[in-house]
């Protein structure tokens, strides 16, 4: 071929490649496109991955980045970017979270075929639809929730004589002073029901709150649009009454004994009130250790997780079919069954309870089971802390489980706090 | 105390009391040095651990059945060497800037006085009150407009300046750079930046030594910026990546402590090479960091 050849075969192909560059980017809905997952739980990865791979059959050039950080740095991160438009497009956000952002208006509403999808009584319990709905229209796709089973050792339990797990309050503390091991001085080695007594932050609130409502109480009522604190009342005596008798007249628990999931699993703990994840955190840390689950004696506190997004466009249509592919069945039995979090979706996940019967407490439970939620409200967070400081105190004082007056003092203070705060922010009813 | 004892005690030496006292110091800070090593010991044991004996009670210090496995899941897993080069990179530029403008400044706020120059001085040192957190949000904000999230640029923008660099260098120029050594240089016809470059900064090695040591740490432990610029997993420094080994209610211990222990590898060297001057800095100034 000689040079004039060469320079017109050149030509042609830098032409056809141009034609193919233009011709690519004019081609709509078949371009390339990049979508990113915002997630406050690393664990959570693989799942969305997992996600992005089942989508290539549908949108072969759709890319999907999933970057996962622990919640707190994820909720900071989110509280910078969100305004500032730099943030990614599917955002995983549990609803007290969203509430402002939902209020500035920077989460979008979800197109009708996403509305519908949500509002299905077939694929959601109004519980969750009605979370995922804000000012009458639906913003989000719920995902996964943390809801709280009781978590027992049966080897503990058989050697007590115990053929089952407590189904009443009482039974708990029965059962706890069955429970307990004690060295040759009578202190407690293992504790018969671990309690959160100590440690930082809201945890201990909300664990307290997760006892009070099996007496019937709740941290805070709403009445209209606005909130007062409910636990300076019977149930909220009730369930202090209980902590304080498990430390100071039982001694079946203390706050320095190890406690929560790492307890359990070490055998230092007979049974303890935790979320689904410790099914898949036995597995790794504890395989041998012999255990069952069991629901609460009347129900349990729900944290429910959405995917949102604040994108708007193209962006915004591959985030929606993100978040409906995150629910298709088979990808909600497979985060089940590898992840441990409980799908929000009404999916058949009989096969994985066979295989791991101890999510079956979290899946099965009685028709006339109760969620609650805490109040999506921005000062909640603080609201928690101050009455877990409080509760810290009131378990470490002996004092208190001398009389019921002085029990209903310390609640009293305590609620005329909570109170305090929400008149602050313009929350409080009258 | 018996009469005998009594004159067993006083029948010591001088010389052998002293070793006696010598010995017994030597016996408390050893013990402190344990007490301080051992945290790290454990740290780079744990890394060899599989998570059943991390889990048990009372925990081992040796590992019983040690295992690779966790470093090759962090090695394997998550880009730990980019973030480790990402943290080097910010790190070391981040020192380079801040040595610079503090040697510069320092410099001049030492030995160019005039009021408005005190006035900016003492301006700057009022900023090493101000915590980082409050102004880290706007200066988020001017990052993001410039374009320069996820990039080791907008990183670098909050870690350029060190008051307190600059307020190290200007108390070493006022106490050990005499005057007549500048007059000198300007007699025999040098030019300002001649005479900073030739003669100021060879004198400062030792505090800028110093200096450099605590601007790299502050950069390679910096973790609240680094997490709100960096915001893709392959931009993330190592103090942002170590936070992956933590999932939603618990730690990836085993990984952590094996990520960890690896990370610590950069640090401690540039700690053993530098650690001359750091001494040498630290003692001469009577501050740290």
């Amino acid at each position: 071929m000689d040079i004039r050849g060469l320079r017109s075969t050149r030509g042609i192909r830098a032409g056809v490649a141009v034609a193919a560059l233009v011709f690519a980017a004019l081609a709509g809905p078949a371009r390339a496109q990049e979508i990113t997952v915002w997630s406050g739980y690393p664990e959570m990865e693989p799942f969305y991955k997992r996600v992005a791979e089942g989508m290539k059959a549908k949108y072969p050039n759709l890319k999907v980045n999933v970057q996962a950080i622990p919640l707190r740095e994820h909720e900071k991160r989110m509280a910078l970017a969100l305004p500032s438009n730099s943030a990614g497009d599917i955002l995983e956000i549990q609803l007290g979270s969203a509430q402002r952002y939902l209020e500035a208006g920077l989460l979008k509403e979800a197109p009708a075929a996403v509305a519908s999808f949500v509002k299905d009584p077939a694929n959601f319990d109004a519980f969750f639809s009605n979370e995922a709905t804000f000012e009458g229209k639906v913003s989000a796709v719920p995902l996964f929730r943390g809801q709280g089973s009781l978590f027992y050792n049966t080897e503990m339990f058989a050697a007590a004589g115990l053929s089952g797990p407590p189904k009443t309050m009482a039974e708990y503390s029965e059962f706890a002073k069955k429970l307990t091991q004690r060295d040759a001085s009578g202190k407690a080695t293992v504790s018969g029901w671990s309690l959160r007594l100590s440690g930082g932050g809201q945890g201990i609130a909300e664990k307290f709150a997760i006892n009070m409502f099996q007496f019937g109480g709740s941290l805070l009522t709403k009445k209209g649009d606005k909130w007062q604190a409910s636990f300076a009342n019977e149930a909220g005596r009730n369930t202090l009454k209980q902590y304080l008798q498990s430390i100071y007249v039982d001694k079946t628990v203390t706050p320095e004994m190890p406690a929560d999931a790492d307890a359990f699993e070490r055998k230092q703990t007979a049974m303890f009130i935790r979320e689904s994840w410790v099914v898949g955190d036995i597995a790794t840390k504890a395989p041998d250790l012999k255990y069952a689950t069991a629901p609460l004696p009347r129900g349990s506190i729900v944290a429910t997780v959405h995917l949102w997004t604040p994108s708007t466009g193209a962006k915004a249509e591959a985030a929606w079919a993100f978040a409906m592919a995150a629910n298709e069945p088979q990808n909600l039995s497979w985060l089940l069954e590898n992840v441990g979090w409980l799908p929000n979706r009404k999916v058949d996940l009989s096969a994985i309870i066979k295989a791991k019967p101890a999510f079956g407490a979290f899946v099965n439970y009685p028709k006339e089971y109760g969620f609650f939620t805490l109040p999506a409200i921005g000062p909640i967070d603080e609201i928690l802390t101050r009455i877990a400081a409080r509760l810290v105190a009131g378990f470490g004082d002996p004092e208190l489980v001398k009389s019921d007056d002085k029990i209903d003092a310390f609640l009293k203070a305590a609620a005329a706090e909570t109170d305090g705060i929400l008149q602050r922010e313009g929350l409080l009813a009258k | 105390m018996s009469d005998a004892a009594t004159s067993r005690s006083s029948a010591l030496s001088p010389a052998t009391r002293q070793r006696v006292t010598d010995l017994a110091i030597d016996a408390v800070l050893l013990i402190f040095s344990l007490a301080m090593l051992l945290p790290l010991f454990l740290l780079v044991a744990n890394a060899f651990k599989s998570p059943q004996e991390l889990l048990q009670w009372p925990p081992t210090i040796l590992p019983r059945a040690g295992t690779l496995d966790n470093f090759r899941s962090v090695i394997g897993d998550t880009p730990l060497l980019q973030w480790v080069l990402n943290s080097f990179l910010f790190a070391i530029l981040s020192t380079i800037a801040i040595v610079a403008t503090s040697a510069i400044s320092g410099y001049v706020f030492g030995k160019f006085r005039n009021r408005l120059i005190n006035a900016l001085f003492a301006i700057i040192l009022a900023t090493a009150i101000v915590p980082f957190e409050v102004y880290m949000i706007p200066l988020y904000f001017n990052v993001q407009k410039l374009g320069l999230l996820n990039s080791i640029w907008g990183l670098l923008i909050g870690y350029l300046v060190m008051s307190f660099g600059i307020f190290l260098i200007r108390q070493y120029v006022i106490a050990t750079i005499p005057d007549e050594l500048i007059e000198a240089a300007r007699i025999d016809g040098a030019g300002e930046f001649w005479i900073f470059w030739k003669v100021i900064v060879p004198l400062l090695r030792g505090p800028l030594g110093a200096l450099a040591v605590l601007a790299f740490f502050q950069a390679w432990t910096a973790f609240a910026w680094p997490l709100i610029i960096a915001t893709t997993k392959e931009s993330y420094t190592i103090e942002v990546g170590l936070a992956l080994f933590q999932t939603g209610f618990t730690v990836d211990l085993g990984r952590l402590s094996a990520a960890a222990a690896l990370v610590l590898v950069p640090s401690v060297t540039l700690f053993a090479v530098l650690r001359r001057n750091f001494v040498q800095g630290v003692a001469s100034t009577g501050f740290r960091e």
